[in-house]
């Protein structure tokens, strides 16, 4: 009782701490008082009484000082007298305090930000139950130049019924839908999937349920699940569609669920799912066209799955008739599969702020031991008056914790502000569920980030300042305090180089980015617009409607005012990654190990010429080459260096699937340049366009894609065109309508986002290194006012001045770009899986980054000289 | 609550001992002052008390807060002002403890003093 009592009375009077103090003072002037009488009974004068009862009474001031301990929380006061007299201080100078508070915020609030994604895309758990069971399983076909390959019905059907390591395996198909909305066609993105799909990743409907076992059978009811995206866009939301039908691809589909707002599997875009309903024929089939994952049993890891499976797919392979190579698993966890990639670049920016909020406190540092200098004497001063050096200690780090709490708050404030913007790095495979919050974890990173800021530069300057020689500080004018001058020349050095580091690696992956997106792409993208015109099989089995739609849609197009040219092609470069034939060249063994295998694109003859690929032999294809022609093929530049390294393929003929096709012979009339097709940071694979009016087989490659080249604005065509389309089939749908540029833009949109914080982040960094310079070589000239007196008192030139102090910040810089290059070196390498086109050590970039920092440095060392050369001889001499 | 803490230290035990002193002249003496307490002690240890007078102020302002003396201001004999502290009822229940468990205390750290002199 007593105890909490005395606790809350202690807390009283730190709120009110006078009303006690002016008590204590009337009582202690009593005692005294009293003491005086008393010696002055025993015969002592007025004067001595007043001495004697003094020292009978000990010292007022510690009496005070322990009360106030008993009293109260004196450390609480302490603090908030600290914190107090630091705001006052830093209120002082508001210049310094507010450029403080902002690199600090920039710094706090830039790694604040970057921590948050990397919590929302690699730390946070998936929202699957028992993530670390399920993996996707790929085949490898890195011969092929997959080495994540979509794995055959045929395959997946042997795993799935004879595997022993899962729990439940899953397989998805693309599924192009149909629907109809308000009279137009609307195509949407839909997926056919085993009904363990949602075993698999143990999601359940958020209205009405998923599939049946009886509805993924072969003849099964038509049912369809919808995502919560099109369930709110198409049908209001509305919950008694479920149980209803509804028309894809002009058959009634029973709706009998909706998947909840985050549910996701590799794609964000997907608007339905049906059952895949396997037929026994469907499960022979060899093309590669199933995503699969699995949910492993517990306890098992994903080489003895692996291990597993290729078994399985070993023992299937020889029951067939023709040997070839069993198909081998590639094992890898979800979570490794739609994050993995991040993970590189998300470290990568992890660093660079790392590496700003370093070079953040080595300039508040060296601002703060500027400062020292000034305050030299206020502090030797209350030193000698009795404060401890801890206390000034404390002082001094209150001072840097009032700067580094500020810059939290504001870098908070910045963190947020940033979020939007880096919600552009997390994979699309994940957009659904998760994003860059401030949360609990990230806010407590920030908070633990700035107190180790606040530590960082506080704790040097402070000791430093504290150095106990106070003689020499009071003595003195107390303008320099030892050893500071050294320590800041450090400070500099380090932020040169870790600068040059940064200034590196953005200037590698600017340059990156610059060859990626607009270096040797093989097209021109100018005024390039693509729409999708997916022709549905049903409708479209026959070759010869197939050809007529594209030729009216053709016709139509090129007929339109602004339309410069138009092609149809199996798919716009970036759009399709697969699509792929094994083929034969006649007359020749195939190489053991070489993989005869190339891109299939079927294209109309205006194709190539539309998009710009430029032709390197033979010629394009013409409107003369029809199915009564004889048949011919187009290859790029890869393929005719990989097959026919020197020679010349033109005149040379390939046969295609093993020559499995009526007229088998395709002669090569052309070659083209080469397009990036797989990604714009992958080299191009080898491909083949093939006329698709000479190709009545294989409907699955049947051109999709519009590509018209206009002359003005895009995007202004896109009502004409669709007009077009409707008079040629008013049940067709157009989807995906985007120009050439934004399809490349959206292949490096997260490398753009990346590439501009780190660019960011190094200007930032070059900033600071240059302020550096200039705060320390500006002190250095006000530092020798004096010996730069005498100096020209006995007749040094101007330009010996001017090149002492030049001099001096050049050196500062010569070190630290020599040490930035060193570990710029081991750095950047770290990154090398980052860079397209450019070296990690590329002496180009590093050199232009020090020659960069270099020319800064001189110019941040050339405006103090030039004060310097100013020095009037006499006044400097006088004021020494 | 004092009386549970973990064996004092030596700090700790100095400390307790003046308030144990002094609740103890406030006891005996019934209300005084500062003043009036410092020159009890001296009277008491028969000799000018080992202690500074104004570190017995920390010492009041705890009891005050623990509530076990109370402090009103009063004239004293001369004529002079001044705080004068009283022992109260819970004050004396503690000291009572206090003094029970000085005395236990003392005569444990005796024994031990004894058997191993």
């Amino acid at each position: 009782m007593s105890e909490a009592r005395r606790f809350f009375q202690r807390l009283y009077y730190l709120f009110r701490p006078g009303s006690a103090e002016s008590q204590l003072d009337r009582e202690v002037s009593a005692h005294l008082a009293l003491l005086e009488d008393e010696f002055i009974r025993q015969g002592m004068s007025v004067e001595e009484a007043r001495l004697a009862a003094r020292r009978r009474f000990g010292g007022v001031d510690q009496t005070k000082e322990q009360h106030r301990d008993a009293r109260s929380f004196a450390w609480v006061e302490d603090l908030g007298r600290d914190i107090r007299y630091a705001v006052r201080t830093l209120a002082k100078s508001p210049g310094f305090t507010l450029a403080a508070i902002l690199t600090l915020a920039i710094g706090i609030g830039g790694s604040t930000a970057v921590f948050s994604l990397i919590d929302a895309v690699l730390l946070r758990p998936l929202p699957v139950p028992n993530a670390d069971r399920v993996v996707m399983v790929y085949m490898d076909a890195s011969k092929f130049g997959f080495p994540r390959g979509d794995v055959s019905p045929a395959v997946y059907g042997a795993w799935a019924s004879q595997n022993d390591v899962f729990d439940a395996l899953a397989a998805s198909a693309e599924f192009g839908a149909v629907l109809q909305n308000n009279g137009e066609p609307l195509r949407i993105n839909g997926r056919r999937v085993t009904r363990s799909l949602f075993d698999v990743l143990g999601a359940q409907a958020l209205v009405g349920r998923t599939f049946l076992p009886s509805e993924d059978q072969p003849g099964g009811p038509n049912v369809v699940v919808l995502s919560f995206g099109l369930w709110q866009r198409r049908f209001g939301g509305d919950p008694s569609l479920v149980g209803r039908s509804i028309a894809i691809n002009d058959t009634p589909y029973l709706v009998v669920g909706v998947m909840p707002k985050t549910f996701q599997f590799l794609e964000d875009y997907v608007g339905l799912w049906v059952p895949a309903a396997f037929t026994p024929e469907e499960l022979t089939n060899d093309a590669h066209y199933l995503a699969v994952a699995g949910r492993m049993k517990p306890g098992l890891s994903d080489s003895s799955v692996r291990a597993n499976l290729d078994t399985i797919g070993a023992r299937a392979e020889q029951r067939l008739p023709q040997r070839r190579d069993p198909p081998r698993a590639v094992v890898v966890s979800l979570k490794d599969a739609i994050s993995g990639g991040a993970r590189t670049p998300m470290l990568v920016l992890l660093a660079a702020v790392g590496v700003v909020l370093l070079i953040t406190c080595a300039n508040l540092a060296s601002l703060l031991l500027a400062r020292a200098a000034t305050r030299g004497h206020e502090i030797a001063l209350r030193g000698a008056l009795g404060a401890s050096r801890g206390r000034i200690i404390r002082q001094l780090l209150t001072e840097s914790a009032v700067l580094s709490a500020s810059g939290l708050i504001l870098g908070i404030v910045l963190a947020r502000w940033s979020l939007t913007f880096l919600e552009q790095l997390v994979p699309s495979a994940m957009t659904l569920f998760t994003s860059p919050s401030l949360n609990g974890p990230t806010l407590a990173m920030a908070a633990v980030v700035s107190v180790g800021t606040g530590l960082l530069f506080g704790v040097a300057p402070a000791l430093a300042m504290t150095r106990p020689s106070l003689t020499e500080a009071l003595k003195g004018s107390g303008r320099s305090i030892p050893g500071g001058q050294r320590g800041r020349g450090l400070f500099v050095v380090a932020e040169v180089a870790m600068t040059l580091v940064l200034l590196v690696a953005a200037g590698l992956l600017l340059q990156t980015f610059y060859k990626m997106r607009y270096e040797d792409l093989g097209v021109r993208p100018e005024g390039l617009l693509t729409l999708r015109t997916a022709l549905p099989q049903d409708r479209y089995e026959n070759f010869l409607r197939r050809v007529a739609f594209y030729e009216r849609v053709l016709n139509g197009v090129q007929r339109l005012p602004g339309v410069v040219s138009a092609g149809y092609t199996t798919s716009v470069p970036l759009e399709w990654k697969g699509g792929t034939n094994q083929f034969t060249i006649e007359g020749r063994t195939p190489v053991d190990g070489m993989a005869y295998d190339t891109n299939h694109r079927q294209v109309s003859e205006g194709y190539l010429k539309a998009i710009g690929t430029p032709l390197v032999r033979g010629r394009y294809f013409e409107t003369t080459d029809t199915e009564r022609s004889m048949p011919v093929v187009i290859i790029n530049q890869t393929m005719a260096r990989k097959y026919w390294p020197g020679g010349d393929p033109v005149g040379q003929r390939i046969a295609i699937d093993h020559g499995t096709w009526a007229d088998p012979w395709l002669t090569v009339v052309g070659v083209v340049g080469d397009v990036r097709q797989m990604s714009l940071d992958a080299p191009p694979r080898p491909e083949m366009y093939l006329p698709y009016r000479q190709i009545d087989t294989q409907p699955w490659f049947a051109p999709r894609d519009l590509v018209v080249r206009t002359t003005g604005d895009p995007m202004d065509l896109v009502g004409d065109i669709k007009q077009v389309v409707r008079s040629v089939d008013p049940a067709q749908p157009v989807s995906n309508i985007r120009t050439l540029d934004e399809v490349l833009d959206e292949d490096v949109a997260s490398r753009r986002v990346g590439t501009t914080l780190l660019t960011v982040f190094a200007g930032f960094a070059l900033v600071l290194a240059v302020v550096g310079i200039y705060g320390v070589i500006a002190y250095f000239v006000a530092q020798h006012v004096p010996e730069l007196g005498v100096r020209i008192a006995l007749g040094a030139q101007r330009h010996d001045i001017l090149q002492l102090v030049v001099w001096k910040g050049l050196t500062l810089a010569l070190l630290g770009v020599l040490l930035g290059v060193a570990l710029g070196v081991v750095v950047t390498r770290l990154m090398a899986s980052l860079l397209y086109g450019v070296g990690a050590t590329d002496v180009a970039t590093f050199a232009g980054g020090a020659v960069l920092l270099l020319l800064l440095a001189l110019v941040a060392s050339y405006l103090p000289a030039r004060r310097a050369t100013s020095v009037d001889p006499i006044v400097a001499l006088r004021a020494e | 609550m004092a009386s549970e803490r973990p064996a004092p230290d030596r700090v700790e035990l100095l400390q307790g001992t003046l308030d144990l002193i002094l609740l103890r002249a406030l006891a005996t003496m019934g209300p005084q002052h500062a003043y009036g307490l410092a020159a009890r002690l001296a009277q008491v240890a028969d000799d000018p008390f080992p202690l500074n007078q104004g570190t017995m102020y920390a010492a009041l302002v705890r009891l005050e807060q623990k509530g076990w003396i109370r402090g009103t201001w009063q004239r004293s004999q001369n004529n002079r002002e001044a705080k004068y502290y009283a022992i109260t009822r819970s004050g004396a229940r503690a000291l009572e403890r206090q003094a029970e468990r000085w005395r236990r205390l003392a005569s444990l750290v005796d024994k031990l003093l004894m058997s191993e002199g």
